[in-house]
């Protein structure tokens, strides 16, 4: 009886391993066959630019020795625009696009940046969020957060390109320019200045300063216009077009801003020091932050129902 | 095909963490550019007068009897007022830039030279980060053999 029994129980097993089988495979089918949500990919999108663009910031220059403290360093020297807008986008992350599957562009789009974010540059994160902004900006599927994110995309990949080394020349030429108005404005004063091409000679106090890159009146620009966009959308509205002449009135203040410093820089060697590396220094950054933060605020004051800027802004 | 998808994201972000990570430990630039030109012009036969005491280098040859004067230039154009308050009337100049020698100063020579030694840089072809700086030298009008050497290398093609 009993090899019976065996026999007999065997194909009841054999029938039971067939359909958990069946079953697991059809799991596995499931799993294959599952698509992956819009929102997912592009917090996966978000995550791998962030990434590369922190990394990018927080890697250690020519000379430096790579730690923490450096990091910290090239954190804080970077702005803190940058991480306001960063901050924006975390906020936002979690409600780009609603519950659908995403589609293969986006799944596409989403390894092309990941891919091109893999080379350490700054350039190449400049890249990636170029294309990730364009997607979320014309994508019609996507939501008013995400068109904020890809804005900010955008305002990020200009800043990055902007204050990059390829941009230099482009710096020095402004710099030039600088050195000439910072002549006309010390003459005012009954100074005696001269210029030579980026450089300003003050001969009443013997003493002369060169406009590099990162003093110029076009180095900040890119920032201004960023911090811009993000204060507009952290009040919770699209930008308009309206928005644009405040823009320009807040890179304009900026520019005469950074003019008069360069007066002040260009007096004599204690009021450089002053304002170039001491309390000055803080004070002129507040000053500036001011208009940078006051315009678009006014610019968003009272204006609601105005035409937005993108075509879809105000559909989802 | 959703896990797939989300093991090659989450490797593509170990894989940028790790190469950021890589990039960061590499040879950076040229710690002593100074130092290097005042090597290259030895190699050349000109005997350096003040290596690194100031940001112009003098040097003499035994064909010449007048100085040779090399300085570095920032590649964005930050300092060449300072060229143009030499006044170099009586000098060949010879900018000298990853192997590009040329008598003027060329931006797109110099930035098309940057961005492919920087790319050759990124993806490992060279272990050496290209230098912001360009070597300027000036050479006596006098001595008509000094322009024809190598100066190059100076700055050679890395």
């Amino acid at each position: 009886m009993l090899p019976v029994f065996r026999y007999a129980a065997q194909p009841v097993r054999s029938i039971e391993t067939v359909a958990q089988m069946s079953s697991g495979l059809r799991g596995f089918r499931g799993l294959i066959s599952k698509p992956i949500g819009a929102r997912e990919v592009a917090i996966w999108s978000v995550l791998m630019v962030s990434v590369a663009f922190w990394s990018n910031v927080m890697r250690a220059s020519a000379g430096d020795t790579p730690g923490l403290s450096n990091m910290l360093a090239h954190v804080l020297n970077n702005g803190a625009v940058d991480v306001l807008a960063w901050m924006l986008v975390i906020v936002r992350c979690g409600k780009l696009y609603t519950a659908n599957p995403a589609s293969m562009v986006q799944v596409s789009i989403a390894f092309l940046a990941g891919v091109i974010v893999l080379a350490p540059l700054r350039f190449a994160s400049g890249l990636a969020l170029t294309i990730l902004g364009v997607l979320l900006l014309k994508d019609q599927h996507a939501n008013r957060s995400a068109r904020d994110v890809g804005l900010i995309f955008v305002a990020l990949a200009v800043e990055t390109v902007w204050t990059s080394s390829l941009l230099q020349p482009l710096h020095v030429l402004v710099g030039t320019m600088d050195a000439s108005i910072n002549v006309l404005m010390l003459r005012l004063f009954n100074i005696g200045a001269m210029v030579h091409a980026n450089a300003v000679d003050n001969i009443s106090a013997n003493f002369a300063i060169a406009m590099w890159p990162g003093c110029t009146s076009s180095f900040p620009l890119a920032s201004v216009g960023l911090l811009f966009i993000a204060v507009v959308l952290f009040l919770g509205q699209p930008l308009r077009r309206f928005h644009l002449s405040w823009l320009v009135a807040s890179l304009i203040a900026s520019i005469l801003l950074t003019e008069i410093r360069l007066v002040l820089l260009a007096l004599n060697e204690t009021s450089y020091d002053w304002w170039h590396n001491g309390p000055g220094l803080s004070i002129y950054t507040i000053v500036a932050l001011v208009p940078a933060v006051i315009f678009p605020i006014l610019a968003t004051r009272g204006h609601r129902m105005a035409d937005p800027l993108l075509p879809h802004q105000l559909t989802a | 095909m959703k896990a797939l998808l989300r093991s090659g994201f989450v490797a593509l972000i170990a894989s940028t963490l790790a190469i950021q990570t890589c990039a960061s430990w590499r040879s950076n630039a040229d710690s002593n550019p100074m130092a290097s030109v005042a090597a290259g012009l030895a190699r050349l036969g000109i005997q350096p007068e003040q290596p690194m005491t100031t940001d112009v280098l003098v040097g003499h040859t035994m064909s010449c009897e007048l100085p040779i004067h090399a300085m570095l230039l920032p590649i964005g154009g930050q300092e060449d007022e300072r060229v143009s308050d030499l006044g170099l009337a009586n000098e060949a100049t010879r900018y000298i830039y990853l192997g590009s020698v040329r008598a003027k100063r060329s931006e797109a020579v110099v930035l098309s030279r940057w961005l492919l030694a920087r790319a050759r840089f990124v993806v490992g072809f060279s272990p050496v980060n290209p230098s912001d700086t360009l070597i300027l030298v000036m050479l006596p009008r006098a001595c008509r053999s000094l322009e024809t050497m190598e100066w190059a290398t100076l700055s050679p093609w890395q």
